[in-house]
């Protein structure tokens, strides 16, 4: 077969491309089981769900279960704080690693740059429980870690930073990226181990310094994974990330610091309220979709990427 | 070959889910049955229910089975070789009561574990338990299964005369579980008074500072006021507080602040009885209106931390154990845990309690804790109810107050909650090989006395000899302190409060109570930070009424007159 | 050695500083972790324990060895992970391939890809995924804990993403020689994506590793939980409400000093795995197959 041919064949081509349909069995069959069959269960956002009557028992209340997301008085307060955060961890959560890995890919010295690429991923390994009282510790406003540095250095005024709505939110997101920059890193080094070396042999020749060479050739290379990222991590823009809330707030912040997850914690999970809580879930995937497919448009449009 | 294909396939798919759907939906329609062997059915032959079993010197003959579920904390410890379905308390039900203990399953103490693993094993129809032990506030949803019978009848039939009457110490403690006349769970009682709280002070501070320990609100300001500008810890920073507290969500903790409250005349989060007799809910009391405005003084004044709305009973108690705090509030064994530890950090530290300081009109209030947490639940499958009582009235009648010489005197089991050195016996610490306590293993809720313990402590305290083996074990095993706090807690219970609702939720509870304690919380740390003005208070009192607390009221009112029959 | 120009060079040292910084503020909790663990009880739970022992002891290490559950359920952690992982990188290889080619290439592609992405979005939450394991027996298996994770879309399509950057010549010049689609897999695509392949095969042992809820509700004996599961009953909160409390469990529960050791000593096998598949992030591997 030669070049040409290879190219044009279109249609199904089962000649050549049988491999191709019995390599995707077994992950069809496994994503049939495992996700397919139980994501059946969805329809409990419709029931009064009542684990001793099961999914088949339970009564069947239509949109009620949705009628009460929005019924509470927060709520669309709670789902803007999420989306707030959410946003600002999903930028951030790109743009610290993908920096970080340009920083260490101008590393010369092996050892320094792995020994470094290990320890900042360490923080990742650390449950909210334990990162949330040692948080409080250093951000108290009575002798806190921070707040002595603040003030001894830049002569600031001891800030409340888990007490104020705003440096809340801050907070949180700064927190979040400490901890999982290193771990957001190893992907973008990944890519970048996988440039091809050529591309910068044939930019020297041409006389590109360093900062030429990363501003065309390593940063257009590393796009594609960034954008695919992106992408992915916008499905989950009413995930605020539970652990991490849920450790740190208080009574002081509600107003800018409750999330979905949270809310739906205090609301459903404690009284057991499984019904209400798929209908929230459903409702979530719903945003989640609709936001990866205009994404996924996009990228194709602007871009002429297929992101998946 | 491709129609035929996608024919296929698409055949193979949907007979797969229909297949697994029906697999999944079906088994809920069956009634689940038990296990074999289990449902207090005997090994071997099959009993008719109403006829007794056999038993032979006291123990069933042949043996039967009790199935049931659990936790296991952390605080749960094995000898070698040991675990949860084989130790020294199996073994003993075994072979002194003929009755085997099977666990279906258990889980991890944390993150709502066994609540999970509970509403998961129902969802798939899986057995039930024998006997399901929960919280008080879980069993309401359980109750309504219609999964379990009618335990107050099986108590009134096979409970032993001990197990009755201390039961009867707690009358109050079934009501929650009435249902059309009928008693469905079994409350897990448990000591009164353990969780009332008293105020401990650093004695060698009052000392140091020639201050009296306070006994009003007044007085307890100018003993704070020492504490946080006169450097008590002597290292010539101002860098120690009045008093730990906790104001994150839950007033009533175990380090407490709900006494500054009572003080004023009014317990928050409870549902308590206004000065007319009406069942109201605590917060919204006019009375506490003013502790929050003494509350947020203290803060402002640096008599209690800044960051007491962030802090749990353990950031609180933290203070308290470096040596930066002079008082908190909490009950009879909160210095045997954990305030013990100043000791160790700060030498010379002594800590002692006091009773609980008075308002400006001499008011005194706590919140209690109520008779039990627990309660029991008797699976309907389960044929031979009277196995679980044989063995918990066992437990009523020989380990609770053992008799002198008998089979308990010292404690469970020998090597394990004491052990008898050179003719005596010695309890923990001083046991070779370590303490482990059996009574972790217990099937159920351990069996106790409300009167018991803390009543005990006090009369201790008071000089009474130790006479029989329960006090002598008591006696050996607590601290001075722990003893003089009991002798306070005893004096001062008639200020303690019980919280009257403890019934399932009611409509509007369900509804809106989230709601209704988030604009609380909300409200209260407003206040207490300055970021809202203290008659703010009153908005917050009608806000909280118009959004379903007054509807609330009325319903916790009417449950009330329900059980109580008033 | 390459010249650097003074401007190269400032930037190195400022780079250098910085990452250096970034790394102590990353190493720092660990560093408490440690110094808890081998402090004192009582410093420690007054807090008073910043990053050097005080009070210094190894009883918390010499507490949690033990523990048999420990060593066992570390085992079965150990296991878990690598069967797993096998597993997943088998399937993740064989999945993204086809997936890779454009779809006038393989005709279905998009099918099979939107297939996927909606279990990333879409579930049914916790009830159906429990009756399904039981249905199909098997919980208290190992099956129940590696399985309905073997397929993660995410990895997917960061998976076939990769794959795409390899040139193209490549394959065509496989196909020439008369490769299989299989042949060409392992013996082209494979051995070109090392850096992705450890950078997945990290993520998903770390995921094992870490995910604990799936021990719990899988397993009825406590015996056979993986050492996620068992941690959750160490480090996670307990109820501390003051009625559901027995004052005497509480000086075992709280003992801070055993947490912070168990945790340590829980992370460690996982924090080894990353050094050592650093040497698979090395540059250079697609030109070395491209001049060949």
């Amino acid at each position: 077969m030669n070049k040409a041919a290879y190219e044009t064949k279109s249609g199904w081509n089962w000649k050549r491309n049988w491999q191709l349909h019995a390599m995707m069995v077994p992950a069809v069959v496994a994503i049939l089981i495992f996700a397919y069959v139980p994501m059946l269960g969805v329809i409990m956002a419709f029931q009064d769900f009542k684990p001793w009557l099961g999914i088949g028992g339970s009564k069947w209340v239509g949109w009620d279960n949705f009628h009460k997301i929005f019924g509470q008085e927060d709520s669309l307060q709670v789902v803007w704080n999420t989306v707030i955060l959410s946003a600002w961890k999903i930028a951030a959560g790109l743009v610290v690693p993908f920096v970080f890995a340009l920083l260490l890919n101008e590393v010369r010295k092996l050892a320094f740059k792995r020994t470094v690429q290990t320890l900042v991923y360490l923080p990742h390994f650390l449950s909210w429980v334990i990162l949330g009282g040692i948080l409080i510790d250093m951000l108290s406003v009575d002798g806190g870690m921070v707040n002595r540095f603040l003030h001894n250095v830049f002569g600031i005024e001891p800030i409340f930073f888990l007490g104020n709505g705003d440096w809340f939110r801050f907070t949180v997101v700064v927190s979040h990226v400490w901890k999982e920059f290193g771990f957001g890193t190893i992907v973008f080094l990944a890519t970048l181990a996988g440039i091809n070396p050529s591309l910068y042999e044939a930019a020297v020749v041409d006389g590109a310094n360093r900062w030429k060479q990363t501003l065309h050739i390593t940063i257009p290379a590393m796009m594609p994974i960034t954008i695919v990222i992106g992408t992915l991590a916008l499905g989950g823009i009413l995930n605020a990330g539970f652990d991490q809330i849920f450790n740190l707030y208080n009574s002081m912040v509600y107003e800018k610091g409750d999330i979905v997850d949270t809310f739906v914690y205090r609301t459903a999970i404690v009284q057991g309220n499984m019904g209400f809580g798929t209908a929230v879930g459903l409702f979530k995937s719903v945003i989640g979709m609709f936001l990866i497919v205009i994404s996924y448009r996009m990228a194709y449009v602007w871009a002429n990427y297929r992101i998946f | 070959m491709h129609k035929k294909w996608r024919k296929w396939s698409s055949l193979a798919l949907s007979a797969v889910l229909v297949a697994v759907m029906l697999a999944g939906c079906s088994g809920n329609k069956n009634e689940g049955s038990s296990p074999d062997g289990s449902g207090g059915s005997e090994t071997g032959s099959s009993q008719p229910a109403d006829q007794a079993l056999p038993e032979v010197d006291g123990k069933y003959s042949p043996e039967v089975t009790i199935t049931n579920v659990r936790t296991l904390g952390d605080d749960v410890k094995f000898k070698d070789g040991e675990k949860i379905d084989d130790n020294v308390f199996t073994r003993w039900a075994k072979e002194r009561l003929g009755i085997n203990i099977k666990y279906l399953w258990t889980t991890p103490v944390a993150n709502d574990a066994f609540k999970t693993k509970l509403t998961l094993s129902m969802s798939a129809n899986e057995p039930l338990p024998d006997i399901l032990e929960v919280k008080g506030t879980e069993a309401h949803a359980l109750i309504e299964s219609g999964k379990f019978q009618d335990a107050g009848a099986l108590f009134d039939k096979y409970a032993s005369d001990a197990y009755k009457k201390a039961m009867a110490e707690v009358p109050d403690a079934w009501l929650p579980y009435m249902r059309d006349g009928k008693r469905m769970a079994i409350p897990g009682i448990d000591y009164i008074m353990q969780h009332d709280d008293s105020m401990f002070i650093r004695q060698d501070w009052l000392d140091k500072l020639h201050l009296k320990a306070p006994t009003t609100i007044d007085e307890m300001e100018k003993v704070m006021d020492a504490f946080v500008n006169q450097d008590p810890d002597g290292n010539n920073k101002k860098d120690t507080y009045g008093m730990i507290s906790t104001l994150k969500d839950n007033y009533n903790a175990w380090i407490g602040t709900g006494e500054i409250f009572g003080a004023y005349g009014a317990v928050p989060q409870i549902w308590e009885k206004d000065d007319k007799g009406d069942i109201v809910y605590g917060s919204v009391r006019p009375e506490i209106k003013q502790a929050l405005g003494k509350l947020k003084e203290w803060i402002d004044k640096g008599y209690l931390h800044k960051e007491v709305a962030l802090q749990d009973e353990m950031k609180a108690a933290e203070l308290f154990i470096s040596g930066k705090a002079g008082i908190a509030f909490g009950p009879t064994w909160l210095y045997n845990w954990p305030l013990q530890d100043v000791v160790k950090n700060v030498p010379g530290a002594i800590v002692k309690p006091y009773p609980l300081p008075a308002g400006p009109d001499g008011k005194i209030g706590q919140a209690s804790e109520g008779t039990h947490s627990l309660v029991m639940l008797i699976n309907k499958e389960m044929k031979h109810p009277e196995i679980y009582f044989k063995y918990i009235n066992y437990l009523y009648d020989h380990y609770n107050d053992p008799e002198a010489g008998g089979e308990f005197e010292y404690g469970f089991a020998k090597g394990y909650d004491y052990d008898i050195v050179d003719g005596k016996p010695v309890f923990d610490p001083n046991i070779p090989g370590g303490y482990i306590d059996p009574a972790k293993y217990f099937l159920g809720i351990p069996p106790r006395t409300p009167s018991q313990f803390v009543k005990t402590l006090a009369e201790l305290n008071g000089g009474k000899e130790p006479a029989t083996p329960y006090e002598k074990k008591i006696a050996m095993s607590s601290t001075k302190q722990q003893m003089e706090a009991a002798t306070i807690v005893v004096s001062q219970h008639q200020y303690t409060l019980d919280d009257l609702f403890t019934g399932a939720p009611t409509p509007t509870y369900k509804d809106k109570w989230q709601n209704l304690k988030k604009m609380e919380i909300t409200a209260f740390t407003k206040i207490l930070y300055g970021n809202a003005s203290l008659d703010s208070f009153d908005d917050f009192v009608k806000d909280w009424n118009a959004a379903g607390g007054e509807q609330l009221t009325q319903e916790i009112r009417e449950w009330y007159k329900t059980v109580k029959g008033e | 050695m390459v010249y650097k120009s003074p401007s190269q060079r400032i930037f190195s040292i400022v780079n250098v500083t910085f990452l250096s910084l970034l790394s102590i503020a990353c190493i720092l909790p660990m560093v408490h972790i440690l110094a808890v663990a081998f402090s004192g009880k009582a410093a420690a739970n007054a807090n008073l324990v910043n990053f050097w022992p005080i009070d210094f002891t190894v009883d918390a290490f010499r507490k949690t060895f033990q523990n048999r559950n420990f060593v066992s359920s570390m085992g079965i952690s150990v296991f878990r992970t690598l069967l797993g992982t096998l597993i997943f990188l088998v399937l993740l290889m064989i999945t993204s391939y086809p997936l890779s080619k454009e779809q006038r290439v393989f005709k279905g592609r998009s099918l099979y890809i939107w297939y996927f992405v909606i279990t990333m979005l879409f579930s049914g939450g916790l009830i159906p995924s429990y009756i399904l394991i039981l249905k199909l027996g098997l919980n208290n298996t190992i099956w129940a804990l590696v399985l309905p994770g073997a397929v993660d879309v995410f990895s997917l399509i960061l998976m076939l993403n990769f794959f795409r950057n390899i040139p193209k010549e490549l394959e065509e010049a496989s196909h020439i020689d008369g490769a299989s689609h299989f042949t060409t897999l392992f013996r082209v695509y494979l051995p070109l994506s090392l850096p992705a392949i450890a950078t997945l095969a990290l993520f998903t042992m770390v995921g094992h590793w870490n995910s604990w809820f799936d021990g719990m509700i899988y397993n009825t004996k406590s015996e056979n939980y993986p050492l996620a599961t068992l941690l959750q009953t160490i480090i996670v909160q307990q109820d501390f409400s003051k009625i559901t409390m027995d004052p005497k469990a509480l000086a075992d529960i709280s003992n801070r000093t055993v947490k912070a050791a168990q945790i340590f000593i829980g992370a460690l096998p996982i924090l080894l795995v990353y050094p050592f598949l650093q040497k698979y992030f090395v540059k250079g591997v697609i030109l070395g197959a491209v001049k060949e």
